[in-house]
């Protein structure tokens, strides 16, 4: 299944009877009771004032320019967090002497909430693309490194077994039996990853530089700008979808071969 | 989910619509005070202002005895979280910048609130220069400066000056921005300098940056924009119950004002932290009541929308 | 060309430490099928991996073909890590760090087949041969051989998961047999498998050991499977981890089933006080 059938055929899935039940009087709701002046029209909009403002932020305000700057940023801090955390992860996994180097450290930092670093990494980065991208990187490497060290661990032996038997090195066996066998659960790390690293670019972009769409969300609340806020809002979660469901791909490719560790 | 289930969902959906209803319906009735204190003390006066420097009058009047105890100031992020308190209630006063104002006055809301008065800065135009480049205007050329728009006075006045001292103009990136964005791409290393309002000095000082042009000899104002709104940095606005207590506080900081510009620089540096050298180099902005000029600009437009609205002041 | 002598093996578990393997000595002579005959549980597939050169023994000795397989490791994990460290040997064989080094020329077939199921099957072959050092250029020549060998030439870029059990099996046994070992080790391989696809895979590995001459050492539960392939058998009987005795089998080979020889030979064995 390619890239460019798969996600029509998500957007189709989406679109389905029971999903259009629910959503349709929902819309329906969210264009009247805004309507009707129960909440002042200009702090709750209207769907069609929504829609309004997306139309507007993608003639004039530049929407095009600042999600490409937020994919970017997302795209160089995943690949960082990924390369970093995977590899890390798997030599921690298969070596006791390296897990007790590296782990305890990771343990202590993980459970930092990624906000709470925002502070210092302005002071350490300044407010440009390096802080976004550093944020980005520490929102997607915990849990990536986490889940991954976790599948390596749980690396059957008997693969190892046959695999040493034969003669395999060290490296051989971290290259064709425990980066494999845990490649479904890397790849489900990654999907973590990639959710809080949106987090983190949100909250990036919303305090320094000047691109994005979590500036574009900013500068909708400092100018009164209800409906782009929502929009904003909403490109993001489109965002984060089509991420996760780019992986679930991948990780669908996956399924053929991983049956086989289900049935045991 | 069944034809039935649909209903459900709709029927607790109209619940909650009616619930939130009901929230706000109360929340606009109230003065936003907590109600069940209220017969024994007078209520809470509580201001909101976001720290910045040109509020002086504001730290000094708090320290003086005729502050009282429920006077209360509420510290926000921006101006903007300033104007969304006040239209929700949870402030009954605050500082809030002119254009930003200007956008609160389109809320339907707006008709609640007053003007009482304004935070002006003695007008005129610095050039600021990101930290640690150590450019004077003759090094200019070959780097990217902002200027808030082509036809603005701070930005005439800087081309004059630059002919004058021979400064090849043609080779100097100039790129447009709004005065309050230009501090913040300094810092994010997107500009090398700036042509911004001598009101921003204070605050390019403490972050650090290079000052190395000043020029005050400019008559604020221009077509697009009359004076009394380019030199304001902020306006005082409450909302309509509580426009006595902001009335007193307008006359809290004329008093204050009247103490001299050391005691004013004093209370700055204590309540945010600047240093007193960065303060003193700079002059102090003034508050002062809302004179008919500032009043008519935002009734001019209010009248648009109903003539009565007139007649309350 | 197996030799175990007086090797023991015991383990740390929560109680303190359980023997698996006690004092066993065995000699496996080139080119013979021995088959480890016993009950569950009695130490069998510990010995075979003893013999593979799997584990280390606790003490005693195994030797390959010569080689001392792995040396005598203790059981207790403090004195474990201790020695290991003094040792500098990373955990829990001592393979190569960065280059594939096979140490010696058996392989092994587990109960679990244990093919990975990231590998088409011809990749699993390949990878193997890779490991052994295999020229790249005739992997996929001598892979395709044993895939066909042992029936799967049909199959070569399937997945295990696309597999069914018997052909998984073989697969293990195609991967164990192409990198022409001089033994191959094999623990209760056709244990999963249906009956009639059990004799064939039993016929498949007489035909193997006929035309290679490779050593086989089996290890099953199955009385019958014991008596129809191995020259001799290795009984565990009543104490668990111990030898209680080694038998010949001494019928010509083909051998039929049905036979009344094989017959009686099974009745011999199995009443041995093994069943529990």
């Amino acid at each position: 299944m390619t890239v460019t059938r798969a996600i029509p055929r998500a957007l189709g899935r989406l679109l389905r009877a029971e999903w259009l039940r629910v959503a349709v009087p929902l819309a329906l709701l969210w264009e009247v009771i805004p309507r009707t002046g129960l909440v002042p029209r200009t702090l709750a909009p209207a769907l069609s004032d929504v829609a309004a403002a997306a139309v507007q932020l993608a003639v004039h305000g530049g929407l095009a320019r600042h999600l490409a700057s937020s994919l970017g940023t997302l795209a160089l801090g995943l690949a960082l967090a990924v390369l970093a955390a995977v590899p890390a992860a798997i030599v921690s996994g298969w070596n006791p002497l390296v897990r007790r180097h590296v782990l305890p450290y990771v343990q202590v930092v993980a459970p930092v909430p990624p906000t709470a670093w925002v502070p210092l990494t302005i002071v350490l980065f300044g407010v440009g693309l390096p802080m976004k991208v550093f944020l980005v990187f520490l929102g997607a490497f915990f849990p990536t490194f986490l889940n991954t060290y976790q599948a390596v661990r749980d690396t059957n032996p008997r693969y190892l077994a046959a695999a040493r038997v034969f003669g395999a090195s060290e490296l051989s066996l971290v290259i064709h039996v425990h980066f494999w066998h845990a490649l479904g659960a890397i790849l489900m790390s990654i999907r973590t990853g990639v959710t809080l690293g949106l987090v983190m670019l949100t909250a990036a972009e919303m305090y320094g530089g000047r691109a994005g769409i979590g500036f574009l969300l900013m500068q909708a609340k400092e100018f009164f700008q209800i409906p782009a806020m929502v929009v904003c809002m909403g490109v993001l979660g489109a965002v984060g979808w089509t991420l996760v469901e780019l992986l679930g791909l991948l990780e669908a490719r996956l399924s053929v071969w991983k049956d086989l560790e289900h049935q045991r | 989910m069944s034809g039935r289930g649909i209903w459900l969902a709709v029927g607790a959906l109209a619940a909650a619509a009616a619930g939130v209803g009901a929230v706000v319906a109360h929340r606009s009735a109230g003065t936003g005070a907590e109600s069940g204190l209220a017969a024994a003390t007078p209520p809470a006066f509580r201001i909101g202002y976001t720290g910045s420097p040109l509020l002086a009058a504001l730290y000094l009047a708090e320290k003086r005895p005729a502050w009282r105890g429920t006077d209360e100031l509420v510290r926000f992020e921006t101006s903007a979280d300033v104007g969304y308190a006040l239209i929700a209630g949870k402030v009954d006063a605050g500082f809030v910048e002119p254009a930003k104002a200007l956008l609160i006055r389109d809320i339907r809301e707006f008709r609640d609130i007053d003007v009482i008065g304004k935070v002006t800065y003695p007008y005129g135009g610095i050039l600021v220069v990101r930290k640690g480049l150590h450019l004077r205007v003759q090094d200019l050329p070959g780097h990217t400066v902002a200027i808030s728009e082509p036809g603005c006075k701070l930005y005439h006045a800087l081309k004059k000056d630059l002919a004058w001292l021979k400064v090849d103009e043609a080779r100097i990136r100039f790129e447009q921005l709004p005065f309050d964005a230009m501090l913040p791409a300094l810092e994010a290393g997107q500009l090398d300098a700036a042509m911004t309002k001598a009101s921003y000095s204070v605050l390019a000082r403490k972050l650090g940056h290079d000052i190395p042009y000043v020029q005050l000899d400019i008559a604020a104002g221009d077509a697009c924009c009359p004076a009394v709104v380019a030199q304001t940095e902020f306006l005082l606005l409450a909302r309509r119950p509580a426009r006595a207590d902001a009335r007193r506080l307008g006359q809290l900081l004329l008093e204050a004002q009247k103490e001299g510009d050391a005691a004013l620089r004093a209370a700055t540096q204590e309540q945010t932290a600047i240093p007193l050298a960065v303060l003193e180099a700079s002059p102090s902005a003034v508050y002062s009541f809302a004179d008919r000029l500032l009043l008519e600009l935002f009734l001019k437009v209010e009248a648009d929308e109903g003539a009565e609205k007139v007649g309350k002041r | 060309m197996i030799e175990a002598v007086n090797v023991t093996k015991r383990f740390a578990a929560p109680g303190g430490l359980i023997t698996a393997v006690h004092a066993v000595s065995l000699s496996v002579r080139a080119g013979e099928i021995v088959a480890l005959l016993g009950p569950t549980g009695c130490g069998k597939t510990t010995l075979l991996e003893l013999l593979a050169g799997l584990q280390s023994p606790t003490e005693g000795s195994v030797t390959i073909d010569g080689v001392l397989a792995l040396p005598p490791e203790p059981a207790d994990p403090e004195a474990l890590r201790a020695h290991r460290r003094r040792h500098g040997l990373l955990p829990p064989v001592a393979n190569g760090l960065f280059r594939d080094r096979p140490r010696h020329d058996v392989a092994v077939v587990f109960q679990d087949h244990a093919v990975f199921p990231w590998m088409t099957t011809l990749r699993n072959v390949t990878f193997a041969l890779g490991v052994r050092g295999v020229p790249r250029a005739q992997r996929r020549e001598v892979a395709v051989g044993a895939l066909e060998r042992v029936g799967l030439g049909a199959a070569l870029h399937q997945y295990p998961a696309q597999l069914s059990g018997g052909m998984r099996q073989r697969l293990a046994l195609a991967r164990a047999l192409a990198v022409r070992p001089k033994a191959v080790l094999m623990d209760e391989p056709f244990a999963s498998v249906d009956q009639a696809t059990r004799e064939r895979l039993q016929d498949l590995v007489l035909e193997l050991w006929r035309d290679t001459g490779v050593t086989v050492v089996l290890v099953t539960h199955d009385v019958a499977e014991a008596v129809y392939l191995a020259d001799r058998i290795v009984l565990f009987g009543a104490i668990p981890g111990e030898v209680s005795r080694v038998a010949a089998v001494p019928l010509a080979r083909p051998r039929a089933r049905a036979s009344p020889e094989l017959a009686a030979l099974q009745a011999a064995f199995a009443t041995a006080p093994d069943e529990r």
